[in-house]
């Protein structure tokens, strides 16, 4: 049987190094001959192989100039100077410090930025939206003001059931404000008188209205009378509507108009004193409705734009 | 480290990494004063015998270890990484200079057969530069193991690691330079080349 071959082609080296051509043993000569023409080859490289190694020691060596040492060990301080800078790849490399390499990449650090800005956006818009939802609720809870606060003052002085009564004092708009001074406010007080005489004249009228009915005889004279008492009751409210919808504060100047207020008006413009309490609470409660109601369609109208399909559409036909 | 007088020329090449990664510039002071001369040998080899140009080289490569100690993969040898980062550079430089070279290469073989003509008297200075023209010739790699092998006196094992490759692949490559440049070299007298007693044991 065939002994196996010993050696592989790269190892050749080895046999270069240490024997020349006649002291190959007849394996390694066959060796030898399998990847090489024959014995000059052999012997030349083997003249190449020992003449490369000791040439390279009796080389004269190189000696770098000095400031190349110089220049190596200033860019080893330049970068470990601390620098006071806090990159987003830091971030992420303190996130996953185990591929910390990975995170040295524009596009990562440009996407990440993005990122962050426009959750910061989001963050901005939804902060700023709940800040102004919760601002808005504490004023629908805020309950309104009282405004027709009367004086503490005698039940029977309020009841309505005298409305020519001697004992209060004539009201002008030149004390009006003495008046006045016992409520919350003027304007207040003008608005509030406002509704109260509407709601006394439109009784006042109804009363006459049902009396005419029930108790007069079907007459033209007594038509007559009735209709000039409401145009006349009509043209009175008119002029204390104007009135008292010019706002009056104290101390301010007088009107103009010079309309002087009878004790009559000003017993109707405290009437609204008599309101019941429960007509009260219910126009508290209708104007904080419409007042929340409105507040609603703003913040309904003052969402974003790309909700507007008018809009959409004509962006969409830009692009 | 400097408290406890720590000796830098005693540490491993690794060590001496670990703690330039720390930023210790002692430790990287020690790496070139141990390293700056093989590779200063191996650029100017594998770059035409450009002096300048091996300068530049070496004070890149340093430069690149100083800002990026990061990048040496503390599971390989340092010796090892070190000289394939070299061996990277030095194939970026061929291809930048593949014209050049290649003209540069016209320019020599006009030169080879003038001083083929007067070969037989030859000496060692003389046939040191036909070799250094010869593996100018040789293809990258196989310039590159030639030089790890017989100049920087790298093991075997070293090169294949250098390269990425199988030992099998560097004793090949090894062999057919050996092969090529004595085909090439040829008109030398070998006998007038061997010098007598230096024959000696090659590292596996």
């Amino acid at each position: 049987m065939e002994r196996r071959e010993q050696y592989d082609p790269e190892d050749i080296e080895s046999l270069l190094t240490e024997r020349n051509y006649d002291e190959l043993l007849a394996e390694e000569r066959a060796f030898v001959l399998r990847h090489l023409s024959g014995r000059d080859e052999y012997e030349q490289m083997r003249a190449l192989l020992h003449f490369v190694r000791p040439d390279e020691r009796s080389r004269p060596t190189i000696e770098p100039e000095d400031r190349t040492r110089t220049n190596v060990l200033a860019a080893f301080r330049a970068q470990q100077r601390p620098q006071w800078r806090v990159w987003l790849n830091s971030i992420a490399a303190w996130l996953a410090p185990g591929d910390a390499a990975a995170f040295w990449r524009p596009a990562l650090a440009f996407a990440s930025l993005a990122l962050l800005i426009v959750v910061g956006v989001v963050a901005v818009r939804q902060f700023g939206n709940e800040a102004g939802v919760a601002e808005l609720a504490e004023l629908k809870e805020i309950p309104a003001p009282e405004k027709n606060e009367v004086p503490a003052a005698p039940p029977a002085e309020l009841e309505r059931k005298d409305p020519v009564s001697p004992s209060l004092p004539v009201y002008t708009e030149a004390n009006g404000a003495a008046a006045s001074a016992s409520t919350n406010g003027p304007a207040t007080e003008l608005q509030s008188a406002t509704e109260a005489e509407r709601e006394v004249y439109s009784f006042d009228l109804a009363e006459k209205k049902d009396t005419e009915q029930s108790t007069s005889p079907a007459t033209t004279d007594a038509v007559m009378v009735a209709k000039e008492d409401v145009a006349a009751a009509t043209a009175k409210f008119e002029v204390n509507k104007n009135v008292f919808s010019t706002p009056t504060f104290p101390g301010a100047a007088p009107a103009t108009t010079g309309h002087v207020v009878t004790q009559e008006e000003l017993v109707r413009n405290e009437s609204i004193a008599n309101v019941p309490e429960g007509s009260k609470a219910s126009r508290t409660k209708k104007r904080s409705a419409d007042m929340g109601k409105a507040v609603d369609d703003a913040i309904r109208a003052s969402r974003s734009l790309g909700q507007d399909p008018a809009l959409m559409s004509l962006i969409n036909s830009g692009w | 480290m400097a408290l406890f007088g720590t000796e830098y020329g005693k540490l491993g090449d690794e060590r001496l990494m670990e703690l330039v990664v720390r930023g210790d510039e002692r430790a990287f002071a020690a790496l070139y004063d141990r390293y700056h001369r093989r590779l200063l040998s191996y650029f100017h080899r594998m770059l035409w015998s450009d002096k300048e140009k091996a300068q530049d080289f070496l004070q890149d490569l340093f430069t690149k270890l100083a800002t990026r100690p990061q990048s040496y993969d503390p599971g390989r040898p340092f010796r090892t990484w070190l000289f394939s980062v070299a061996n990277n550079m030095c194939k970026n430089a061929y291809r930048h200079e593949a014209v050049l070279k290649e003209a540069a290469m016209h320019l020599r073989n006009g030169v080879d057969r003038v001083e083929a003509t007067y070969g037989v008297g030859v000496d060692r200075e003389r046939f040191r530069d036909r070799l250094d023209e010869e593996l100018d010739k040789l293809d990258p790699d196989h310039k590159a193991t030639f030089v790890m092998r017989f100049h920087e006196d790298l093991a075997i094992k070293e090169i294949a690691a250098a390269f990425a490759c199988s030992e099998g692949t560097v004793k090949s490559r090894l062999f057919y330079t050996l092969k090529k440049l004595a085909e090439r070299m040829k008109e030398f007298d070998p006998n007038a080349l061997i010098p007598h007693g230096t024959a000696r044991a090659i590292r596996p």
